[in-house]
Formats: structure tokens, sequence, C-alpha cells
């Protein structure tokens, strides 16, 4: 194996690591105050790992097959399934979750007890995390709709000087917007669904209303943050590929004289550039944060109960 | 404070009366207030760990005694009943007959088994109306 395809794996296991010890530390830090407490706190610890892991494995797989290539896959993959691997591993990280919630710890004993509470995925979702992730699929289905309207082919963008022809490709044509939107629609979807099933969960029995709502809403964020990394990763990618592509399309074209260059799109090429850079950023500093307000919330709880 | 039903799945009470009998309860002390929201049959049911059914049966029997109606989008509301006139006197007399009867050391079971008993041997009167004013 190259030393790229070792620096991939590397990277690949310190970033399915990193995750999981975060999430051992946070299970052991919030204070469980009863027996079922303690097992709704491991039972949402463990598929959270599970599903992180699932998420990085998902996407820095892909990562590596595309930069490294790996021995046992020679062909490397097309540009479609690159492009939605973030997605199909948000899909995948989802689908663990949604493990997670429907195996939850039901009520036991012969004299059960429930609040009338109502609780919404409002409740359970962080609002920002919701705005930030409504935000990032708002972005990514504008641009793919504004690639499919100023293409000039399925994945390419032309320029026609003087009979010549400067093509541009890979460009974000309906060959790639067709099956992201899909795949955008169906993880919001899916998203929502989770989060539904986030907030109708059973209630932890032996603590407060106030320390069984932490632990639905730490979930909520994890399941949003999660999902907020996959649609900036995508959006992140396909502003990479617009600039790249909008970068060779402002070149002048080798047949003409020097003139044939556009130095405005060059310019967009390199804003483009700096806002794929933000974006891929800004989603994984905010897939990194910790939740902090929501163990001070349940300790806070637990300390009242106590 | 939150307020809670329980359910006791050894008691020969159906379920679903149980908590329909609470949320009754709850609506006509005042302490569920007309509009409140009712946690949706799912959520409660999961909750309590019993079948969505059951919560689903109490909810429409709440909603055939007037105590809830279900809109679309806001799910199961409760409808508390207009305070004054007749009903007002019977909630704070059966507030006195609670007082007495725990001043006496009467068990709240033998309370609903004596207000069960006059139900019963006191003769139902003709219902009163008011008048409907002409149009």
């Amino acid at each position: 194996m190259s030393i790229a395809a070792w620096s991939a794996l590397v990277l690949a296991l310190l970033a399915v690591l990193a995750p999981l010890a975060v999430l051992v530390h946070d299970h052991r830090r919030t204070v469980a105050p009863s027996t079922e407490a303690a097992r709704a706190l491991r039972h949402a610890t463990l598929p959270a790992a599970v599903a992180t892991a699932v998420l990085l494995l998902g996407v820095l797989g892909v990562a590596t097959w595309v930069t490294a290539g790996v021995p046992a896959l020679p062909v490397r993959p097309d540009g479609r399934a690159v492009a939605c691997a973030p997605i199909a591993a948000a899909l995948a990280f989802l689908l663990v979750h949604a493990v997670g919630e429907l195996t939850y710890p039901r009520p036991s004993g012969d004299v059960r007890t429930a609040d009338l509470t109502t609780r919404t995925v409002a409740d359970v979702a962080p609002r920002p995390l919701r705005v930030l992730t409504w935000s990032w699929a708002g972005a990514l289905v504008t641009l793919l709709a504004a690639g499919t309207l100023t293409a000039t082919g399925p994945r390419h963008l032309d320029r026609v000087v003087d009979g010549w022809i400067s093509r541009g490709t890979p460009y974000l044509g309906s060959w790639y917007a067709v099956p992201l939107t899909v795949g955008v629609v169906v993880l919001l979807a899916a998203t929502a669904g989770v989060l539904h099933l986030v907030a109708t969960r059973p209630a932890v029995g032996g603590v407060g209303p106030g320390w069984d709502l932490a632990l639905r809403r730490r979930t909520g964020a994890r399941i949003l943050r999660g999902v907020q990394l996959a649609l900036a990763l995508t959006l992140a990618g396909a502003l990479l590929m617009t600039s790249w592509t909008l970068h060779r399309v402002a070149e002048p074209i080798p047949t003409l004289t020097p003139a044939t260059a556009v130095p405005e799109v060059a310019v967009l090429a390199q804003l483009v550039l700096v806002v794929a850079v933000s974006v891929g950023v800004a989603g994984t500093a905010v897939a990194l944060r910790r939740g902090a307000a929501h163990p001070r919330t349940v300790t806070a709880d637990v300390a009242a109960v106590a | 404070m939150s307020l809670r039903v329980h359910v006791d799945l050894t008691s020969s009470t159906p379920h679903y009366e149980q908590i329909r009998a609470q949320v009754a309860a709850l609506v006509v002390a005042g302490r569920l207030v007309d509009g409140e929201r009712l946690p949706t049959v799912r959520a409660l049911a999961n909750d309590l760990g019993i079948a969505a059914g059951t919560v689903a049966r109490a909810y429409r029997e709440l909603e055939a005694s007037g105590l809830a109606t279900t809109r679309r989008r806001l799910g199961t509301v409760v409808t508390a009943p207009a305070v004054g006139g007749g009903r007002q006197d019977v909630a704070e007399a059966a507030v006195r007959l609670v007082d007495v009867a725990r001043a006496a050391g009467v068990s709240d079971e033998e309370v609903q088994d004596l207000v069960a008993s006059a139900l019963l041997t006191l003769p139902r009167r003709p219902a009163t109306t008011s008048p409907t004013p002409a149009r």
C-alpha cells in the first residue's frame, strides 16, 4: 500500500476513534440518578457512537477510495457515487439512530407513570442546528438548480469562441443534480422521522421531566450535527467542483489568443472556492462541537431532584 | 409542577378507564385548562408502556364526555366545562364532601362508593332548562 493510502487509513482511524472517545467521556460525565436513567443513558450513547463511526467511515472511506484507491477495488467510483456518498453515509447514520430509538428501554413494573406533557420535534431538536441543517439543504438545492439551468450538457459547461469550444467538466448538470436533490429530500424526511422517534420514545423513569428532555435534546443535537455535516460536505464538494470547472472555462482557449480568457469568471471561481472551504470548515466545526449546554441542564435537574 | 397519570396494570379497572378518569379529574379540578394540549396517543402509550389503542380509547371517551376534542394539526386538546351556575355549586359540594370524609377518616374508595350509592338511590330530577331568547 502506498504512503497516501496509509495516511488515509490513519486519518480514518483517528476520525473514528476521536468521536468515540468524546462519546465515552460524554457518557461518563453525566450523573444518572437512577438505574433506569443509567440504562437509558447507556442506550442513548451506544447507538450514537456506532452511528458516528458509520457516518465517518462512509465519508472517509469514499474519500480514501477516490484519492488513494483501494487494492481490492481497482476501479475508481464514478462522480455521482462520490457526490452522493456523504448523503448515503448520513442515511446509514440515521438508520442506526432509528434502530436505537426503536429499541429504547420500555417501562416495566405493575404501576406505570407518565407526565401529561406534549413533546414535539421542536422540543428535542435545538433550533440553531435545525436552522443550519435547513440552510445547508436550501443552499445545496439552489446551487444544483443553478447548475442545471446554466449547464450546456448533463455534466459539462461549454464556452464557444469563434467556433472553438472550451469545455469545463465535471459540472453540476442534471447528471449530478437529480440524484443529489432526491438524496437531500430523502435525508431531510428521514431526519424528521428519526427526530419524531426521539420525541415519542418512552420517558426515562425515576428522573424529572427536565432530565429526560435534556437527554432527548442531546440525542436530537447529535442527529442534527451529523446530518448537517453530510449536507455541508456535499455542498462544499459541489462548490469545489463548480469552482474548478469555472476556473477551467475561464482559461484562454489554447488554440486562440490569450485574450480569450475571462478574468471575471476566474474571480468568480476563486470566490466560489473560498465559500466551499468556508462551508466545509463550518460544517466540520459544528459537527465536532460538544453540546455543553445539555449536560449542565441534566446535572442541574439531577441536583434539583436530589 | 408536571401533571402525571398512573396506570396500575394489576387493577381490575380497565387501563383506558384509569387514564380517562385521571385526565377527567384534572380537567374538572382546573389543573388542565381549556385549550391545553394532551400528549399524542403514541407518546403517552410509549411513556406508559401500553398499547396505543388503549390511550386512543381513553381519548375517545374523553371526547364523548366533552372534556377533550381532537383538532387537525393541534392534536387532542382539553375542552374544560363552563364554570358557574349549578356545576360550580356541585364542584364546591364535592370539595366539602372530600374534606369532611378525610377529616372523618373515610377512605377514598369508601367516598367513591358513597357517591355511587347516592347516585343510585336518589331519584333523578328533571333538568331545568333556561328559556331560549326569542329571535
